[in-house]
C-alpha cells in the first residue's frame, strides 16, 4: 500500500481522472472530497462486504416453490 | 407471470461475475424470483417492500442513474438525486431481496438498506446501497411495531 501524508485541503490525482481531497480533519474522523468519473463507483468498503454477505446468505438454489409456500404460510404476503 | 432478462452492468455484490438476470414476478403476491442466466442455480427471493413498508423511499445517486438511464428532471435545488416513490414510477420498480430462513420463516429478513432497482424499458438493474441507516440489510418480515419507530437507535 502506498501512504502519503497530506494536509487539510492537499489533494492526491491517481491517473488523469481521479482526485482525493482532504476537506476536514475532526477528532478520529476525516472527511475526503472526491472527484472521479461518474462510472468508477466509489462506496465506504465496510457497507459494500455486508451487502455482499446479505446476498451470499440470501442466494437461493432450487428451493423457490418451498419458499414461497413458508412466506405465505406465515401470513406475510397479503393474499388477493 | 411476467419474464424478463435485465442486464446488471455492476453486477450484484457477492455476485459479480453474473451480469443477466432473469425476473420471474408471481401472479398473486407481491413476489418474485430473480435468477442468474449464466447459471439458473443461482437466484434470489424479492419483494416489493412498499407492500411492508409504504413509506419506504429509495434515493438515486448520478452513477446509478446513469447505469438505470433514468430521464431525470433536475429539481429547483440543482440536486441530480431523486426520489422514487415505493409504487413504480415511470418506468422503474423498486424489489428487496429476502433472506430466508428455512427452519423459521417468520424470522425471514428483507434487505431495505441495498434495494434492486429494474428499469424495465431499458431492461437494466441495479443493486443501490443507500446511505439511509435507518434501513437495515435485516429488516425483519414480521413487524411489532411501525418501522421508524423499531429502528430508532439501531446498530447497523
Amino acid at each position: 500500500m502506498l501512504v502519503l501524508t497530506r494536509k487539510l485541503n492537499e489533494t492526491i490525482k491517481i491517473g488523469d481522472n481521479i482526485e482525493i481531497t482532504v476537506v476536514g480533519i475532526s477528532g478520529d474522523n476525516v472527511r475526503i472530497g472526491i472527484v472521479a468519473p461518474r462510472e468508477v463507483k466509489i462506496l465506504r468498503s465496510e457497507v459494500y462486504e455486508e451487502i455482499q454477505r446479505q446476498n451470499r446468505e440470501a442466494v437461493t438454489e432450487d428451493e423457490f416453490g418451498q419458499s414461497l409456500q413458508l412466506l405465505k404460510e406465515f401470513r406475510i404476503i397479503k393474499e388477493k | 407471470m411476467k419474464d424478463t432478462i435485465y442486464k446488471f452492468t455492476q453486477g450484484i455484490p457477492g455476485f459479480e461475475d453474473y451480469r443477466e438476470f432473469r425476473l420471474v414476478e408471481q401472479e398473486d403476491v407481491p413476489l418474485a424470483q430473480l435468477i442468474s442466466v449464466e447459471d439458473e442455480r443461482i437466484g434470489f427471493i424479492l419483494m416489493r417492500p412498499g407492500v411492508l413498508f409504504p413509506d419506504y423511499s429509495v434515493e438515486v445517486d448520478e452513477g446509478d442513474e446513469e447505469v438505470l438511464k433514468l430521464n431525470l428532471v433536475t429539481n429547483e435545488t440543482g440536486s441530480s438525486s431523486t426520489l422514487l416513490d415505493v409504487e413504480p414510477k415511470g418506468e422503474i420498480e423498486i424489489w428487496a431481496i429476502v433472506t430466508l430462513n428455512r427452519q423459521d420463516a417468520a424470522q425471514s429478513t428483507l434487505n431495505l438498506r441495498a434495494p434492486l432497482l429494474l428499469n424495465t424499458e431499458s431492461e437494466r438493474g441495479v443493486q443501490v446501497i443507500l446511505s439511509d441507516k435507518r434501513y437495515l440489510t435485516r429488516q425483519p418480515l414480521v413487524l411489532d411495531k411501525p418501522l421508524v419507530k423499531e429502528q430508532e437507535g439501531a446498530v447497523v
